[in-house]
């Protein structure tokens, strides 16, 4: 029976009912009352459920969208709407349920809770939209309104820095929104209507506009990605938010434009393809090892996710440009543990700071006085490093080894980048670590309770497992 | 099997660190060297019948790359682990009978962690599970460390080298399209670009194994405990590098820049070594300076012929392992005094801890005499470590049991030798080592007469003055030297970067730029929405100049 539902749109939809009910539901965080937030564990975990499902419904050696739904929206102008998946969008959509029920776990001990689920679950339902979108104009769609729970989360749990970073937010993505639109219209001026993405590729229009169209669309893609001037908005975002799910979000943000390029990348290359990818990649290189640098050298923790984040961005990025299936399903099993990593690292990093902030602390040896959350935080450390313990170890290999065989200068500094960031965090990490700059007369920080340590300790267990097998879950 | 010994060792080594409580730590650690001995006595029997079993455990295979668990065993794969798997017995048993060691269940869970990884490194000839391996034997050092500066040091040496080991396997995948230990074989003679590939293995090697240059995180060491100290020279990063290198060897026997790159490093180790052994104070420093001269050696040695092989250095690594818990002994019979300047005058109290020395050494003589007999190859080699070895026992014994008493009253009240526990394995391992060797010849007697002649005339008695010169004892040229010319230069040009671009050109620039405009055009607006007749005037006029360029255009 459960064959003959349409999972896409539920998994879309599933949310949004989910955020719906938040709205309506009485939450007071004062008095205990968390009904918020357990809708969103229920509607999270209701998803995860269903995305389970779609993945048995897949057959994973075949290329292409499968499990299509087709609904016609208007009949004039004719606007059929189409959603789709394959491998590489379910699996990103399951990593983001994953760092998204992480950062969830994250908010359960601040105030404030319901609009937090209420904006995260209309972000979960939309870039599960955005994902699943085999038409451009739904994809344009889910595109655009995804970020305006990101503008409103910003708006409400900014600090006192929050201004600029909207104001940057709201530049970088206008710039964006209006170059895609100018794409869209002039798509479906050319194809009437018939707007499959996966006939992008084979349109024959005008060269010039053809390249006009290719500008706009790759900019809107490259304003959500951390790449030199766009990065910006991003870090200025995350350096001025603590709330763990607030930048879970806006760092999932830049895989919509890795994911876009994805889809939209031309097949065939000709020269002027040719110029605009070198052009692309020797700016995305130079950003890499640029951040890379600055996160090495700089002191916020914060700052140093960022760099991290953005080094791996960059990476996916330049790998997509190859246009090799082989790399993308390897992406795709990459940034599953690498969303998961950030997740978890981001819900520990708020948590120390929140103790310490709490507690008039130093940052510098607070992990010695607390041992779970010391063993959880070094292994995600060491796993976002890049050791043999998720996914990541034999992805980054592959997809190194891709960029090494196209240019391999650039594989070359992307590995250089790698190795500053990893000292980055590892640096991050042994200074709060380092038991000599304790102060040894202020109190110590409060572990993590057993609760939350058996939590992470799963999500520990789904990355052990992801590094043997990353579709592990479907021989269950 | 070897697939037994190892799923046993991970097992034991997974169940005492989860399951450890400090109350059964003795217990513990007497379990796990009850157990890790059985295993050796096994893995020798498994070796003495050249047991070979084939035994490959597939992970995955991907379109492109299979991963594959190879626990295949042969009798050259035996012979390359039984050393390290005995000094790793030997560290258990150390780790038991230490009076300073305060989690022996831990530390010994972490050596059988170890052990597995090492077998695994051995077994693979898959690269990824190689990089894998290598890595995780890095962490199992990392946990081993209990100094917080040790192991921040530890971790970027060991970061770095695995990265430069990830990026050549990266360049040879991308060529063979293989992760097959023979396709880095076929990179070497056939590949593009050999001689980068060649230049990060050797980077990883030598970063591992603490050649000059990359010598500090061993240096780090002499923070921790002795045993500890032992064990991660000896079981841990260097074992890992000299399985590495067994394994890659071929990749160099090509590239002439990174034969003499290897010569350099490997010449100016046995140099830094020596000269460490000479002029440390700390017996500490001196045994990591022993051992800087020992890994020279054998990157020297193994690389100047084909026809070495690192399996035939096994017992000489060994045998330096027994000479670092001989100095061990020596602490521990000199009350924890670790200086040397405060020994000396003991030799008719410390009668059997002379002997185990002085057999100990012979057993190092009577080894390398055998292998100068058994090959021509590497010769200089042999000649380089035996001679250092021949000035700098002697010196050592001097300072130690004879000359002038320098001990204060603490010391000299509480000399005692090694207890029996300590001795008697000691002896039945040199005993074994001698017996096994059986070699006699005229030259092992006129090293023997040229050592003891050393001691007696002891001609570096003026070395001993170095020991008073802080800059000397307490300088880290090379630890400032990286500071100046990496640390530095990155931490400026993070900065400048950020300053330029990140706030000037974007912030101050960019955003402001659009931020004015923004603002421009606010003010524009206002201006003609107030209620004044040159308002309506511009707004009309403006209206019309859109209309007429609305006309020409459609026009």
């Amino acid at each position: 029976m459960i064959e003959s539902l349409s999972l896409l749109s539920v998994i879309i939809f599933l949310p949004f009912v989910g955020m719906l009910f938040a709205l309506s539901s009485k939450s007071d965080e004062s008095i205990g009352n968390h009904n918020a937030f357990n809708v969103a564990v229920f509607t999270v975990c209701a998803n995860l459920v269903l995305i389970m499902r779609i993945f048995y419904n897949l057959d994973i050696s075949k290329s292409g969208l499968q499990l299509v739904e087709r609904f016609n929206w208007l009949e004039n102008p004719n606007i059929d709407i189409i959603l789709g998946a394959d491998v590489f969008s379910v699996i990103i959509i399951m990593a983001v349920h994953l760092a998204f029920i992480i950062g969830l776990y994250g908010i359960k001990r601040q105030p404030r809770q319901k609009p937090l689920v209420v904006f995260g679950l209309l972000f979960l339902s939309l870039i599960t939209g955005f994902f699943l979108a085999g038409d451009i104009f739904s994809f344009y769609i889910f595109f655009e309104a995804m970020l305006f729970p990101l503008f409103m989360l910003i708006g409400i749990y900014g600090n006192i820095r929050r201004d600029g970073a909207i104001y940057r937010f709201f530049l970088y993505n206008f710039l964006g929104a209006a170059v895609l639109f100018l794409a869209v219209i002039i798509l479906y001026n050319h194809q009437e209507g018939k707007l499959a993405i996966s006939h992008f590729s084979n349109i024959k229009i005008d060269s010039k506009i053809e390249y006009f169209m290719l500008t706009s669309i790759f900019i809107s893609f490259l304003s959500r990605i951390p790449i030199w001037p766009f990065h910006y908005w991003i870090s200025s975002i995350s350096s001025s938010i603590r709330n763990p799910l607030v930048f879970i979000i806006t760092n999932i943000l830049p895989l919509t434009g890795i994911y876009g390029f994805m889809r939209f990348l031309p097949n065939g290359m000709d020269m002027l393809s040719i110029f605009y990818i070198s052009a692309l990649e020797i700016i995305a290189v130079i950003t890499m090892v640029f951040i890379a640098l600055i996160g090495f050298t700089n002191r916020d923790a914060q700052y140093k996710f960022f760099s991290y984040i953005t080094v791996y961005y960059i990476m996916y990025l330049l790998a997509l440009l190859n246009h090799d299936s082989f790399t993308e399903i390897n992406i795709a099993f990459s940034c599953f543990s690498y969303l998961i990593v950030i997740a978890a690292l981001e819900f520990l990093s708020d948590y120390l700071y929140f103790e310490q902030e709490e507690k008039g602390l130093n940052p510098d040896g607070i992990l010695c006085s607390v041992p779970r959350i010391s063993f959880v935080y070094s292994f995600f450390i060491l796993a976002a490093v890049g050791l043999p313990v998720s996914s990541l170890f034999v992805n980054n290999f592959l997809i190194v080894s891709n960029l090494m065989s196209k240019n391999l200068n650039i594989g070359l500094l992307v590995v250089v980048s790698q190795t500053l960031v990893s000292g980055a965090l590892l640096k991050n990490l042994y200074r709060l670590k380092d038991r000599s700059r304790l102060n040894q007369d202020k109190p110590c920080i409060g572990d993590i309770r057993r609760k939350t340590y058996g939590f992470l300790i799963v999500i520990m267990l789904i990355l052990l497992m992801s590094s043997f097998k990353p579709l592990w879950f479907l021989e269950m | 099997m070897i697939s037994n010994i190892f799923a046993l060792l991970l097992g034991s080594g997974l169940a005492s660190m989860i399951f450890f409580r400090e109350r059964y730590s003795r217990f513990l650690s007497l379990l796990l060297l009850v157990l890790g001995g059985a295993l050796l006595f096994n893995f020798y029997e498994n070796w003495q019948f050249g047991t070979s079993h084939r035994n490959i455990f597939h992970i995955f295979e991907y379109e492109k790359l299979s991963l594959e668990i190879n626990l295949s065993s042969t009798p050259a794969i035996y012979a390359l682990v039984f050393p390290f798997f005995g000094m790793g017995v030997l560290s258990l048993y150390n780790t038991l009978t230490s009076v300073q060691e305060e989690q022996r269940g831990r530390l010994s869970g972490l050596i059988m962690l170890d052990l597995a990884f090492l077998i695994l490194l051995s077994c693979s000839a898959n690269l990824l599970i190689i990089l894998g391996c290598s890595a995780l034997i890095g962490v199992v050092g990392l946990f081993v460390i209990n100094n917080f500066e040790s192991k921040k040091t530890y971790i970027f040496y060991n970061l770095t080298s695995d990265m430069a080991l990830f990026t050549a396997f990266s360049i040879v995948y991308t060529a063979r399209q293989s992760v097959d230990l023979s396709a880095l074989n076929q990179y070497a003679v056939s590949g593009s670009e050999p001689l980068l590939v060649g230049i990060l293995i050797l980077l990883s090697i030598a970063i591992k194994s603490g050649l000059f240059m990359f010598h500090n995180q061993i240096f780090c060491y002499r923070h921790l405990s002795f045993n500890r100290m032992i064990f991660l020279n000896y079981c841990v990063a260097p074992a890992a590098s000299l399985i590495l290198l067994s394994k890659m060897s071929s990749v160099f026997a090509n590239l002439d820049t990174c034969r003499l790159l290897i010569y350099g490093l490997a010449g100016l180790s046995i140099l830094y070594g020596f000269l460490g052994a000479l002029v440390y104070d700390n017996i500490k420093e001196k045994a990591l300076s022993l051992n800087v001269l020992l890994w020279g050696f054998i990157y020297g040695y193994v690389i100047s012929s084909p026809n070495i092989s690192v399996v035939s250095l096994s017992w000489l690594v060994l045998l330096f392992y027994l000479l670092n818990w001989w100095l061990q002994l020596v602490i521990r019979s000199f009350s924890d005094e670790i200086y040397i300047s405060k020994m000396g005058g003991t030799w008719q109290r410390l009668i059997l801890l002379q002997l185990m020395g002085a057999v100990l050494v012979f057993g190092i003589l009577q080894r390398l005499c055998v292998m100068a007999d058994t090959t021509q190859d590497g010769q200089v080699w042999l000649w380089v470590l035996s001679g250092s070895i021949l000035i700098v026992v002697p010196y050592l014994f001097v300072q130690i049991f004879y000359g002038e008493n320098h001990c204060d009253e603490r010391v000299w009240a509480f000399l005692q030798n090694p207890k029996f526990h300590s001795w008697f394995p000691f002896f039945v391992i040199c005993g074994l080592i001698l017996f096994h060797c059986g070699y006699y010849s005229w030259s092992l007697g006129v090293a023997v007469l040229f050592m003891l002649g050393l001691s007696w005339l002891n001609p570096l008695r003026f070395v001993a003055d170095i020991y008073e010169k802080d800059e000397v004892q307490l300088a880290e040229f090379f630890e400032r030297m990286y500071e100046y010319i990496i640390v530095a230069p990155i931490n400026i040009l993070g900065r400048i970067l950020w300053l330029t671009v990140d706030f000037l050109l974007i912030e101050r620039t960019i955003i402001n730029s659009f931020s004015n405009l923004t603002e421009f055009l606010i003010r524009v607006s206002k201006t003609i929405h107030t209620p004044r007749a040159l308002a309506y005037i511009l707004m009309t006029a403006f209206g019309l100049l859109m209309l007429f360029f609305l006309v020409q255009v459609q026009s």
